[in-house]
């Protein structure tokens, strides 16, 4: 049993500052993190959405460093914060992995800290991130994805009904639901040929301790190999289901993912707090959770997407600074603005893949941000962007910055009235899995304008 | 000097400055001015400066927050004066919170904010709220809309849950109810019976302004 997680982190939740959670945001971390941002003089630049200043990578993890030592964690059930030194959470830091296993045999990947310009190809995790699907829909969506070679890590969509059964939370569906998805990733996978490819969304699917417990049971196929997920509530606070959870991962020692999404305009405040804020919370899933890697998604906070240019330039200097100050595996988790299926979809996955591979990030994609419709995925769309990160790979930064700033010039002033694009069915025929016609002759055609506006797929080795 | 304190009043609120309002609204309301040229000259006038600085990214939610919080303390000194013609200076009441099952905050304080902006007046739950809160909550405030949020597919069914609860009291015609959430949509709204959804932020403010016009008119 993980002793050290029980005295460490449950005990400070016990014992630490108690306040009211008003109080925590508005009085601690909300002034906290404007005294920081002054004090190691973090500016935005919204010409350069591709920073390639490493003293400012530098500065945004020592003032990342000082928010979190002083604001911590607060716990919603306890009222109490959870803090640790300087020290402290630099050794939990410096005790993350620089590299693991996901997935098992033949579908295993290693994947690994990246540096800022890494020439290394990364692992490719093509995703339907947290889409809803329908039951009948489930197992073609999923062979899509997985039939795809690129593919070499991939999130599961959420089903809503089982066999006429609605799923609900910290009740006896959650572990229903959470035990039956488990068991169907399982079998998508196996039917797709990729038994061993690793689910880095798995325990997801409940919101409490149960449904983590009830995915990992024995029977369901899942392994410590997939990516667990774990993460705190938005801003800086956890209950005690995800001390729960992470109680449960570190015993079971499983892969543990910390998933963040810092609000641009919220607590944090503008591209400059949402930086800082992004690496602290890396510091929070190592302190807190032990965790194997980390997956940020920073949102705006009216349109929940974070390909503006301002978003682009937090998620990039904060990936700089994780890739120059700790040996820690990060992702970085595409959400458009515009949907499955649309033009403008492709710009926007350029312009955030030029940034997340220079400065060091691991690519996840594709989420997309603007109503829950259920079978709203694009396994073409998401194919794309990782192609994009292939070619992409390598480059430096100072170039990504000059090619990122034209493809966002070509959808910025669209943010505001997006498209939000097309159903599976639209785009493939879910009887043969197969895109449909106007859906390949889409895809060759936005590859090769993409080519001529500067990204150079003629570059992919494999 | 009408004009000097009604800016005295807006700055108060900008700055998030409750002795500031508070001072000024009560100099204004004894030397006899018109509670409505104070709320509308000041005291709203100054939380749509702090909506428009917040869309163009200028301030944000802690600032906003405190923003509303010092228009509050001035609306309490001036609804006395208002009396009967009270409602006809407000948006509307909301009762907001997110549903049982989810305790994701954010999305669902951004909105509650930006409608104390819109001149609504708003009772915030918090989150993790069970139908019956909602209800009863909605009743003593004598409220128009209970806004419902959630961010999970498992906890949607609670949105569902509370119009149930309103039908089984039969207050289903009292309230109109909106509902939000990234997992949410206008079919699912249409599904349970809400009479609201709204994609983001600004889309909510709109479908509220919309649902008390339209309940004004009736």
């Amino acid at each position: 049993m993980p002793l050290d997680f029980y005295r460490d982190v449950v005990g400070r939740s016990r014992n630490g500052p108690i306040m009211r959670e008003n109080d925590f945001e508005m009085n601690i971390l909300a002034p906290k993190i404007r005294e920081v941002q002054e004090k190691y003089k973090i500016k935005l630049d919204p010409n350069t959405p591709v920073p390639f200043d490493d003293s400012l990578a530098d500065a945004v993890y020592q003032a990342a460093l000082e928010f979190y030592a002083e604001v911590g964690t607060y716990c919603i059930d306890t009222n109490r914060v959870i803090k640790f030194t300087k020290d402290e959470i630099e050794e939990a830091v410096w005790a993350s992995p620089r590299e693991a296993q996901f997935g098992e045999g033949l579908d295993a990947r290693i994947v690994s800290h990246r540096d800022v310009e890494d020439p290394r190809r990364p692992p490719l995790w093509i995703t339907a991130n947290a889409s809803t699907v329908t039951q009948d829909r489930f197992f073609p969506i999923v062979q899509t994805f997985l039939q795809e070679p690129l593919c070499d890590l991939y999130n599961c969509p959420h089903v809503q009904w089982i066999d006429g059964i609605e799923l609900g939370g910290n009740d006896p569906t959650e572990y229903f639901g959470a035990s039956r998805l488990a068991a169907m990733y399982d079998e998508a996978r196996r039917r797709a040929g990729r038994p061993g490819i690793a689910v880095m969304n798995a325990g997801v699917a409940g919101p409490t301790a149960m449904g983590a417990l009830a995915a990992a049971r024995p029977g369901t196929g899942l392994t410590r190999r997939e990516g667990w997920t774990g993460g705190p509530i938005s801003e800086f606070k956890v209950d005690n289901h995800r001390l729960a959870k992470a109680a449960f991962f570190i015993d079971w020692n499983a892969n543990r993912k910390w998933t963040v999404s810092p609000i641009l305009g919220g607590y944090l405040g503008g591209p400059e707090g949402v930086a800082i804020g992004n690496v602290a919370y890396h510091m929070q899933g190592a302190t807190l959770s032990k965790i194997t890697y980390c997956t940020s998604l920073p949102l705006h906070f009216v349109m929940s997407n974070n390909t503006h240019r301002m978003m682009l330039w937090a998620i990039n200097v904060s990936h700089q600074a994780i890739a120059r100050n700790t040996p820690m595996i990060s992702f970085a988790q595409l959400v458009t603005r515009f949907g499955p299926g649309t033009e403008t979809i492709a710009y926007e996955g350029a312009a955030w893949a030029l940034g997340a591979m220079a400065s060091g990030g691991n690519p996840s994609a594709i989420g997309f941000s603007g109503g829950g419709k259920a079978n709203r995925v694009s396994p073409i769309d998401a194919k794309l962007v990782a192609e994009i990160c292939l070619a992409v790979t390598g480059m430096s930064r100072e170039e990504a910055n000059g090619l990122a700033d034209s493809f966002i010039k070509m959808y910025e002033d669209k943010l505001s009235e997006p498209d939000l694009g097309y159903l599976y069915d639209d785009l493939y025929d879910p009887e043969t899995l197969k895109p449909r016609d106007e859906t390949l002759e889409r895809y060759h055609r936005q590859k090769i304008e993409l080519e001529k506006l500067g990204i150079p797929f003629g570059r992919i080795k494999s | 000097m009408t004009e000097n304190i009604l800016t005295l009043i807006k700055d108060g609120v900008v700055n998030g400055d409750p002795e500031q309002v508070r001072k000024y609204v009560t100099e204004a309301v004894e030397s006899g001015m018109e509670p409505q040229d104070i709320l509308e000259g000041g005291l709203t006038a100054g939380l749509e400066v702090m909506g428009e600085r917040w869309n163009r990214l200028e301030v944000f939610l802690p600032e906003v927050m405190k923003s509303a919080k010092a228009m509050k303390v001035g609306f309490e000194i001036v609804k006395p004066q208002l009396g009967s013609k009270d409602s006809d200076f407000r948006m509307g009441t909301v009762v907001i919170g997110t549903v049982k099952g989810d305790v994701h905050d954010i999305g669902k304080t951004v909105v509650a904010t930006m409608l104390i902006g819109a001149g609504f007046e708003v009772f915030d739950l918090g989150v993790d709220q069970a139908p019956s809160m909602f209800v009863d909550t909605a009743i003593e405030k004598d409220a128009d809309i209970i806004g419902l949020s959630s961010l999970l597919t498992t906890s949607m069914a609670i949105q569902r849950d509370v119009i149930d609860l309103l039908d089984t009291l039969e207050l289903r015609d009292r309230f109109q109810v909106m509902v939000g959430g990234a997992p949410t949509n206008q079919e699912w709204a249409d599904t349970i019976g809400a009479q609201g959804w709204a994609a983001d932020a600004h889309a909510a403010v709109a479908k509220a302004k919309e649902l008390m016009e339209t309940k004004k008119a009736s």
